[in-house]
């Protein structure tokens, strides 16, 4: 399935309602296969400029990729979640965003060729290393407000959040996320034993019958004496 | 499917609460025929408002979570800062929604730690009032009607009972399995967590379905016996209770003769209104319950309501816990099932001669099914994003568990609760000041159950285990001690039966009465006092003592 044609056929309808800007199609396809990296273009932020946008799928996709071992946050659409939020969740986080992806691309433009998402991923991956420090680095802009680092872990947790919440939310399409890490869901009736290996493997410990205590009500303990006792 | 709820105009009883104990008093004391209203400064949702949805549910501020700030410092002489270290949920019902339900016994030992291990340095331990067999048979009530399940003669150092639970454990998890496993191997003792969670039907509710959406969600089917699904329905029921959710009490009025007459409280459109009664009882949590009383000044009571003693809002406690995580080669889906199915008690009454520490603790080991809180995870050595993280989180979200410890606090009359002079919240009353320093005993404490929560998840066989690091609680979920149980009313604020010692038609039923903090799970004991509480106020009020 062609997961960026569905994307821009279903926002681009919307484009001209909305106040942000529409991302242009770059090279689409290589030999039929659709990267990563376009699979979000075409979609309509609602909240953050084209320009904004495209830093904020790459970022995403850089903190949760698409590799070896399965898609990633642009295939899970971890960007329309966030961009979503904007209207719900993350209202007070908005601006923190824009100056935060204006000060990546303006840290990766001081110290590398390019805006963030022009660059390779080894040289994004770099970046962010750089800037997963307790010292943001002096290339980092003084006036954001927010440390390069605290940036990165904000959109570290929102991406995650784009991974693994329910899909109703917009992220963790086709349910992407829960599918890498075997999770099922919602589970409205639940489960039967066994629930995994242990479970079924490790015997059931055989504990004594219980007998009722048919003893004296009374403590086995003698507490303190009682103050007003002691008075009289 | 709607509740009656009747309006009450003259209530006997205004409870303040509607939690653990509130919701027990309700129900007692309206099914005995007195008027009450019992009013909650949270929302009243029914079962089909929760849902399973770990973002809404968990990462959701103010969900049905208390959302206000409070201050916190760690010494009187600290300047106090806002947190948000306060964790319970305001909603009818109250945190029993959402806990994870484990509902064991103190032991004979916790009501006498002063006789028995001597005194503490630096602390004020004491001895309560009452002893176990004071409690026995409300431990037992409580049990059959809030609904716990468990086996009974499984765990070899719990106190003595005369009854079996109500219904059998609910089934064991894959953690609870490693637990059996570890504890067998070290000749620990791990046994059926007893659960306020159905593992029959009981009382009108379904049997527990393994859901996995358990501790910190509300439960959907009702297997939870919160108090939401057993004490309030009842309660209603009788044509003699009131619930006025979204209603915020500021302040509890006295008479000319120094009994409490009434409570004043903000609607949800901040109007306020003053409803009068014979009897008043705060179950407001150990943090909620000193605040009021704080902030009900008075010529009769100028440091606050039932404060003569100065003892109001002191002596907090949590309970202190340490945690490590085990990774395993195989399949545990702690997704699935209860949170909780094994506990582990060898720890209980350690020898303070003997160990260089006071007091002791359980191992409770669990699991974690939450994804985004995983994915999120503080892991040493591993970066928070990439490749490396991704991969990290698909080998291992299905196979680790947590081992949880948790222990006694000690009780200090430095920690406090207090009306923070600045900060106010929602309803522009001043929230709670939390000043709380951990005692050098919990740190030995913490020190030495960090090392049985590694050995335990080594003895099950983890490949990996990383403990949490030494910390400083800034709040928790069990807030203890705040109005403390004694005999000598200079030194404790309520007596024997939760009554206050200054005010006789005044009680304060919650986890604030507790002397000693137990080692942790303290809502059964809540739930019990009140029970007893509540035969007591019938058969005072029977003699014309009060009201």
């Amino acid at each position: 399935m062609d997961v960026s044609r569905i994307t821009r056929r279903r926002f681009l309808s919307g484009a001209a309602k909305v106040a942000g800007g529409v991302i242009t199609l770059g090279a689409l396809t290589r030999q039929g296969v659709v990267s990563a990296q376009t699979a979000g273009e075409g979609y309509a932020f609602q909240h953050l400029t084209a320009e904004e946008g495209k830093t904020l799928i790459a970022l995403c996709e850089r903190i949760f990729p698409r590799d070896a071992n399965g898609p990633g946050a642009t295939d899970a659409r971890a960007y329309f979640y966030i961009d979503g939020g904007f209207g719900d969740r993350y209202r007070e986080d908005l601006e923190t965003y824009r100056k935060g992806l204006a000060a990546l691309n303006a840290y990766c433009q001081a110290t590398r060729t390019s805006v963030f998402a022009g660059l390779s991923a080894d040289e994004q991956e770099k970046a962010l290393i750089e800037l997963d420090k307790r010292e943001t680095p002096t290339a980092w802009p003084s006036d954001v407000g927010i440390s390069g680092l605290s940036f990165l872990r904000m959109v570290i947790s929102h991406t995650m959040e784009g991974m693994f919440s329910d899909p109703s939310y917009g992220g963790n399409h086709d349910r992407i996320g829960w599918k890498l890490i075997k999770f099922p869901g919602r589970a409205p009736f639940g489960y039967d034993p066994p629930f995994g290996y242990y479970d079924m493997t490790i015997p059931e410990t055989q504990y004594p019958e219980f007998k009722p205590y048919a003893g004296p009500m009374k403590s086995r303990i003698v507490g303190q004496p009682d103050p007003k006792k002691g008075k009289k | 499917m709607s509740l009656p709820n009747p309006m009450i105009k003259r209530p006997d009883v205004v409870i303040i609460g509607t939690g653990a104990a509130g919701g027990v008093l309700a129900k007692e004391l309206s099914t005995r025929g007195l008027k009450v209203v019992a009013l909650e400064m949270g929302p009243f949702l029914t079962t089909r408002r929760f849902d399973q949805d770990e973002l809404r549910v968990m990462h959701t501020p103010g969900y049905v979570q208390y959302d206000q700030p409070n201050t916190y410092r760690k010494t009187a002489t600290d300047k106090a800062e806002v947190a948000h270290s306060i964790h319970m949920q305001s909603v009818v019902g109250g945190s029993t929604l959402h806990y994870t339900g484990i509902s064991w016994r103190l032991h004979e030992s916790d009501f006498k730690e002063r006789s028995l291990f001597g005194a503490v340095e630096n602390a004020d331990v004491q001895d309560w009032p009452i002893d176990y067999w004071d409690l026995e048979h409300y431990y037992e009530k409580a049990e059959y009607e809030i609904g716990v399940s468990g086996l009974a003669g499984a765990n070899p150092f719990d106190p003595p009972r005369r009854k079996p639970y109500p219904m059998p454990p609910v089934a064991r998890t894959c953690s609870g399995a490693l637990a059996d496993l570890a504890a067998q191997k070290l000749g620990w003792h791990a046994y059926p967590t007893p659960l306020a969670i159905t593992s029959r039907p009981y009382d009108g509710r379904p049997a527990v379905m393994n859901c996995g959406f358990c501790e910190g969600y509300v439960c959907t089917i009702q297997a939870r016996s919160s108090i939401l699904v057993t004490m309030i329905p009842k309660a209603l029921k009788t044509g003699n209770c009131e619930i006025r959710a979204n209603s915020c009490a500021r302040e509890i009025t006295v008479d000319e003769n120094g009994l409490v007459d009434g409570v004043v409280y903000l609607d949800e459109k901040m109007t306020e209104h003053k409803i009068e009664a014979r009897v008043v009882i705060l179950c407001c949590n150990g943090i909620h319950t000193p605040r009021l009383l704080l902030m009900s000044k008075s010529t009769l009571f100028p440091d606050g309501l039932a404060n003569r003693s100065g003892k109001v809002g002191r002596h907090l406690m949590f309970n202190y816990y340490q945690t490590a995580r085990g990774f395993f080669d195989n399949d545990l889906n702690e997704y699935k099932g209860v949170m909780d199915s094994r506990v582990i008690q060898d720890f209980y009454d350690p020898n303070p001669a003997k160990n260089g520490f006071f007091g002791g603790g359980v191992l409770e080991p669990r699991g974690d099914g939450e994804t985004i809180s995983f994915a999120n995870l503080n892991m040493p050595r591993l970066r928070r994003w990439g490749s490396e993280r991704k991969k990290w989180i698909m080998d291992n979200y299905t196979r680790q568990m947590v081992a949880l410890t948790s222990m006694e606090s000690m009780s200090q009359e430095a920690n406090a609760i207090d009306l923070d002079p600045e900060v106010k919240d929602k309803w522009g009353l001043p929230v709670p000041r939390v000043t709380y320093n951990v005692h050098s005993n919990e740190h030995k404490l913490g020190d030495f159950f960090r090392e049985r929560a590694k050995e335990l998840l080594q003895a099950a066989g983890a490949r990996q285990v990383v403990a949490s690091p030494n910390f400083f609680p800034q709040g928790d979920a069990h807030l203890l001690g705040t109005c403390r149980m004694g005999i000598d009313p200079k030194t404790s604020v309520v007596n024997r039966f939760n009554q206050s010692h200054d005010v006789k038609n005044l009680f304060m039923v919650d986890g604030s009465s507790f002397v000693t903090s137990g080692k942790s799970n303290p809502t059964l004991t809540i739930q019990a006092l009140a029970f007893r509480c509540a035969d007591y106020i019938v058969s005072q009020m029977k003699q014309l003592n009060i009201g």
